[in-house]
């Protein structure tokens, strides 16, 4: 069976790419079959001048842009194989680069259109942007990862949408694309940080509340100190007494899966952040060891893009590798969106008592949703309560292995307080 | 996968161009259908629709919503109109011109908006789905101008009468229309392009089209034969036998060969409309004594076991001429009699592709003529036919088969099935025969004919090609058949009573269902086969039956206008009978063309005085020299394609020509600081620097370049 699912998947990857060697797209196809029916069918059955001419010329408009789309797709191809396509370019997710590529613009071209895409890394937007007479490639990552080789598809199609020919291009460049250091405001790392001293991140309350801090969204009004607010003017809350301790043995572990990069954004903020202490145990997905390293963390993560259909795979090991003060003190960086890793970190769950489980999200989960009405009536607005339950989804099984569960909005810097996680199963979140 | 790139929306030329398509599109279908008020409220009804459309996929309102709500107007608008129509409160109010005009605008109007919202919609959502657009946008011509289908060159008529009396061929026009419909329609499968890549598309698709439009044959030969017997079509797609010769030109095509299409048919079906096949034009007086004029083309003779076939060989029915005049006359045996026929001359015209010539009557002559409109007719030549000229009552009294004929010519005309039971039917039916006439092959013949007519029932639902003799199964079973099984049967009953008998092929033309012009109108429906017999002394006589009893409807009456508008073209009137003196309307294209010419001078010559003004001006103002010079900088940078755009700063424009002038940016702070009042700075010289560019635009921009801006007109269009 599965070796079946394999050769079946080969065959539908091999048909997708040699569906850019032939020539006609589906509406080509169409108009093609068309025209000949106008042409040698209808027309001549009926003797319709106009409509014979029409499926004549139709036909004839398809043949010269399926030359000028050949011509023009032989064109650019040799142009880009003439380019030096060599170079290292590093860059964050969502950054722009100009990778050096230019190529004819093919703008005086009647009928062509061109576009580049790329295969590898996937999720790579390109533009061509055009500069004193071709066009330059500008490239902007929506994932992390790290190739050697960059696989371009250059799409040279005619304007009607046709015909499309689509040339391979290989070439040597490294590209590495790490995820930006998530931002968090100040009084949502005041949480984390706790007292004067440098808390764990995961630390439990604990002890009589006498310890004070600012007001921070989300707490409850019942600890304000509202003699204190009459005085000063500013919101304190009681706090149960932290550890002092700073216990600098965090240990921190990074599960890929699916719509992960606001986590590896904020992965990447604890490690450079100083969240995890100084002598902190890192690890994620696909990585063959844990480091202590803040470089190497990165790199763990930025590679960790690769384990996404395995997530959580490494967690038992790294538990295992870890002693039990580091087992105490651990954060996990998990998705937002539910899967089989998920059943992993509940095998873990056990030997992680106090986990700290942190993910991180880009939509706004605690704006008006729209109405039920609005639903109905369009599209979009589906996908993003979809998002909304699988974040619950997630929050509530990993609170269910006894997880302390944060949910981090990377956008705003914000964490989202227990009621707007709980008010994300609603139909309608408000905040 | 990949990130598919965002199409840009369309610019405003384009959503421009595609409101005026659907405006027009609208207006095509709706003008027969509407009043004036109701196809101007269909038209502003679509352009309100392209904006909603554009909205709804903006705000992603659902596919299925916009379908729904689509249809959902189309039904309204047509209960909306079926009750402002039906109510009586509503004329009472309105009064009833009023209630008209409101239910046309409610159901045009309503129903215009739901359609073109629907096609956009669907086409922003997916550009497979432009298709339907494009249907929609060419089928509003197509349906204005299909009256012209089936060879009807006199319709449509507002179009047709136009060009005829430009003496122009509609063919041509038609074919140009389709031309420019295709390329027109085509561009609504464009998605948000430069206007540059348009400009350049549209040249070379009306170049493509006017290649097409000079080399295409537009006459459209016909690759089915056109009538229901297989008399027309190309010889060499039935038979693969020889070849025609050259069309048009001189005479008529050429090759020999014949009818070699089975005629026993069972989906013998007339469906398809008529279409004109050929026209004659009678050089005499000729009025048929039956009313019904033939067109012989072939006959069949030789019993081939199953049917009769054409006879191969040259040695029998010789006078049947199946060579086309090519370069000379062609002639057939004479075996008609001088003194009991009349020589018809007349001049054929084929309008389609016939595998052997058609003439009327016997023709004994084939000549060939000067084509007189190539692009109408596939073949032209003079006939010379004999039609009986004496009642058929007086034949009486003569042999069919002469004592002369030498015996395998008797088998050949009197060769029947085995089937006995010809003869002893044919013996039943010659029984009551009166007794002065027992024994005339002529009274016996007529015997056979009138039972036939009598007994026989016409149809062209019929199963007979199955048998292995259609024939047989006809005349001994229901005798329910068409004009092949009448002749076919009349033919081997009259064989077998010793009457040499043979079917021919062709076309009967009914004189009362046509005008009474010189010009014969030969349609399609109008293929017909029937029996001849030979007659000592007279030569082959047609003997066709009548059945009494059919299913048919009476055949249609031949389009008098047509008919007078081929025949027209025949005799050479280029306008087809629609000017008096039969000159084309002339039109001035010399002054037009000179008109024109002299406008695009003028305006080219204003162009480039603007041009000249605005390079000059810094030099012939001295007190506004930065401004001017600036501006001059700015011209230069336009004509080659380096204009600031909508939007941009001054500073962001320099910028961005950095590469192509460094100096410009100087240039730009220098002028931006003086027209703010300021000075360009210390030692900052406004003329060195526009020197600077103009140095800087010679050493980085290709002489080709430099050339094109130079004699670029409207360069400074563009500056900003």
């Amino acid at each position: 069976m599965n070796r079946a699912r394999t050769y079946l998947g080969k065959v539908w990857r091999g048909l997708r790419a040699a569906r850019h060697y032939f020539p006609l797209t589906p509406l080509g196809v169409a108009v093609v079959a068309g025209g000949a029916w106008l042409a040698f069918g209808y027309g001549r059955d009926q003797v319709d001048r106009v409509v014979y001419a029409a499926g004549l010329v139709t036909l004839a408009v398809l043949a010269v842009a399926l030359l000028s789309v050949a011509a023009g797709a032989a064109v650019v191809w040799l142009a880009g194989r003439r380019e030096p396509l060599a170079g290292d370019f590093q860059l964050e997710t969502g950054g722009t680069l100009a990778t050096g590529v230019r190529l004819p613009c093919l703008r005086a071209w009647p009928l062509i259109h061109l576009e580049v895409q790329w295969e590898d890394p996937v999720d790579v937007e390109v533009t061509l942007k055009r500069q004193l007479g071709r066009c330059r490639e500008l490239v902007t990552p929506r994932s992390r990862g790290e190739v050697r080789h960059v696989v371009r598809r250059l799409l040279v199609s005619d304007i009607f949408g046709f015909c499309r020919l689509g040339p391979r291009l290989v070439a040597e460049q490294y590209l590495r694309v790490s995820p930006p250091a998530a931002r968090v405001t100040a009084h949502v790392l005041t949480r984390f940080l706790g007292g004067d001293h440098l808390s764990y991140p995961g630390g439990a309350p604990e002890g009589e509340m006498i310890e004070m801090r600012r007001y921070v969204h989300g707490d409850p009004l019942r600890h304000v100190l509202w003699k204190a607010f009459a005085r000063t003017r500013k919101l304190l809350v009681r706090t149960p007494e932290q550890a002092i301790n700073p216990r600098p043995s965090a240990a921190g572990y990074m599960v890929a899966g699916p719509g992960d990069e606001p986590t590896a954004s904020a992965a990447r903020f604890f490690i450079e952040g100083g969240l995890l202490g100084d002598d902190f145990v890192f690890s994620a997905d696909g990585a063959t060891h844990p480091t202590g390293d803040g470089a190497e963390a990165l790199e763990q993560i930025i590679l960790s893009v690769r384990s996404r259909p395995r997530g959580g795979h490494g967690l038992a090991a790294f538990v295992e590798s870890m002693d039990d003060v580091r087992r105490q003190n651990c954060v996990l960086f998990v998705p937002p969106t539910p899967g089989r890793w998920l059943d992993r970190v509940e095998k873990a769950a056990r030997r992680l008592p106090h986990a700290h489980v942190i993910t991180a999200i880009d939509e706004r989960p605690h704006a008006a949703g729209p109405g039920r009405l609005r639903r109905l009536l369009f599209a979009g607005g589906q996908d993003l309560a979809r998002a909304q339950r699988r974040l619950h989804t997630v929050c509530r099984r990993l609170s269910s292995f006894g997880f302390e569960v944060s949910v981090l909005h990377r956008p705003s810097g914000e964490l989202l307080t227990a009621a707007q996680i709980e008010g994300l199963a609603r139909e309608r979140v408000r905040a | 996968m990949t990130a598919d790139l965002p199409r840009r929306p369309d610019g405003p030329f384009v959503t421009a161009f595609k409101a005026l398509l659907y405006c027009a599109a609208i207006g095509l279908y709706l003008v027969h259908f509407s009043s004036p008020v109701g196809v101007g409220a269909a038209m502003l009804a679509s352009l309100v629709a392209l904006g909603l459309a554009a909205l709804a996929q903006r705000s992603g309102l659902r596919l299925s919503v916009s379908v729904a709500a689509a249809l959902g107007g189309v039904a309204l608008a047509l209960a909306a109109g079926a009750w402002l129509l039906e109510a009586r409160a509503v004329p009472e109010v309105l009064g009833i011109q009023r209630s008209l005009i409101a239910a046309d605008v409610l159901i045009f109007g309503l129903g215009a908006l739901s359609v073109v919202f629907l096609l956009r919609r669907l086409s922003l959502a997916r550009q497979e789905l432009s298709l339907l657009e494009v249907v929609f946008v060419a089928g509003g011509v197509v349906m204005l101008l299909s009256d012209h289908r089936n060879r009807m060159l006199h319709q449509p008529r507002f179009f047709s009468d136009w060009v005829w009396a430009l003496g122009l061929d509609p063919a041509t026009l038609l074919a140009a229309v389709g031309i420019g419909l295709t390329i027109v329609s085509i561009f609504l499968f464009l998605r948000g392009q430069r206007l540059l890549k348009l400009i350049t598309s549209l040249v070379l698709l009306l170049v493509l089209g006017g290649v097409y439009f000079l080399l295409a044959d537009i006459r459209m030969d016909p690759d089915k034969p056109q009538d229901a017997l297989g008399l027309s079509g190309k010889k060499g797609d039935r038979d693969k036998k020889g070849g025609k010769g050259g069309k048009g030109g001189k005479g008529g095509g050429g090759g020999g060969g014949g009818v070699s299409d089975n005629p026993f048919k069972d989906d013998y079906s007339q469906n398809q409309p008529p279409t004109p096949v050929a026209i004659s034009v009678l050089r005499d007086d000729f009025a048929p004594r039956n009313d019904i004029i033939y067109f012989r083309q072939a006959v069949l003779s030789r019993y081939n076991g199953n049917r009769l076939v054409r006879a191969e060989g040259g040695k029998r029915d010789l006078d049947v001429l199946s060579e086309y005049p090519r370069q000379r006359p062609v002639k057939g045996e004479s075996t008609q009699s001088p003194g009991d026929h009349t020589e018809v001359p007349s001049t054929m015209y084929l309008l389609v592709d016939h595998p052997q010539p058609i003439g009327l009557g016997h023709p004994m002559r084939y000549a060939p003529v000067k084509n007189p409109n190539p692009q109408q007719f596939v073949a032209a030549y003079d006939a010379v036919s004999r039609v009986l000229s004496v009642p058929t009552q007086r034949l009486l009294g003569r042999r069919s088969v002469p004592r002369t004929w030498e015996r395998a010519r008797r088998d050949h005309y009197l060769a029947l099935p085995a089937d006995p039971r010809y003869r002893t039917l044919a013996d039943i039916i010659v029984r009551d025969v009166d007794p002065r006439f027992v024994g005339d092959d002529l009274a016996r013949a007529y015997a056979i004919k009138r039972f036939l007519e009598r007994e026989g029932y016409y149809t062209l639902r019929s199963k007979h090609k199955s048998d292995r003799d259609p024939t047989a199964s006809f005349l001994f079973g229901t005798m329910r058949g068409y004009c092949v099984h009448f002749a076919h049967a009349a033919a081997y009953l009259m064989r077998s009573q010793g009457i040499a008998a043979r079917v021919a092929l062709g076309y009967a033309v009914q004189t009362r269902k046509r005008g009474g012009g010189s010009a014969v109108l030969v349609m399609s429906d109008r293929a017909h086969a029937w029996p001849e017999i030979h007659l000592a002394g007279i030569g082959w006589v047609t003997f066709d039956i009548y059945p009494e009893r059919t299913d048919m409807p009476p055949p249609s009456m031949v389009d008098y206008d047509l008919e007078k508008l081929l025949g027209e073209l025949a005799r050479n009137d280029k306008t087809a009978g629609l000017r008096p003196d039969g000159e084309p309307i002339q039109i001035p294209w010399a002054f037009i063309g000179t008109i024109a010419l002299f406008n695009i001078a003028g305006l080219l010559l204003l162009a480039y005085l603007i041009k000249g003004y605005r390079r000059l001006a810094p030099r012939l103002r001295p007190r506004a020299y930065p401004r001017l010079a600036y501006v001059a900088v700015l011209d230069r940078l336009s004509e080659l394609g380096a204009a600031r755009r909508r939007g941009e700063t001054r500073e962001r424009h320099a910028a961005r020509v950095r590469a192509l002038s460094p100096s410009f940016d100087p240039l730009t702070r220098a002028h931006l600081a003086l027209a703010l009042g300021g000075s360009p700075g210390p030692g900052v010289d406004m003329s060195a620097l526009v020197h600077a560019v103009g140095d800087d635009l010679k050493q980085n921009v290709h002489p080709i370049r430099r050339a094109l801006a130079a004699i670029n007109p409207i360069g400074w269009i563009l500056t900003r």
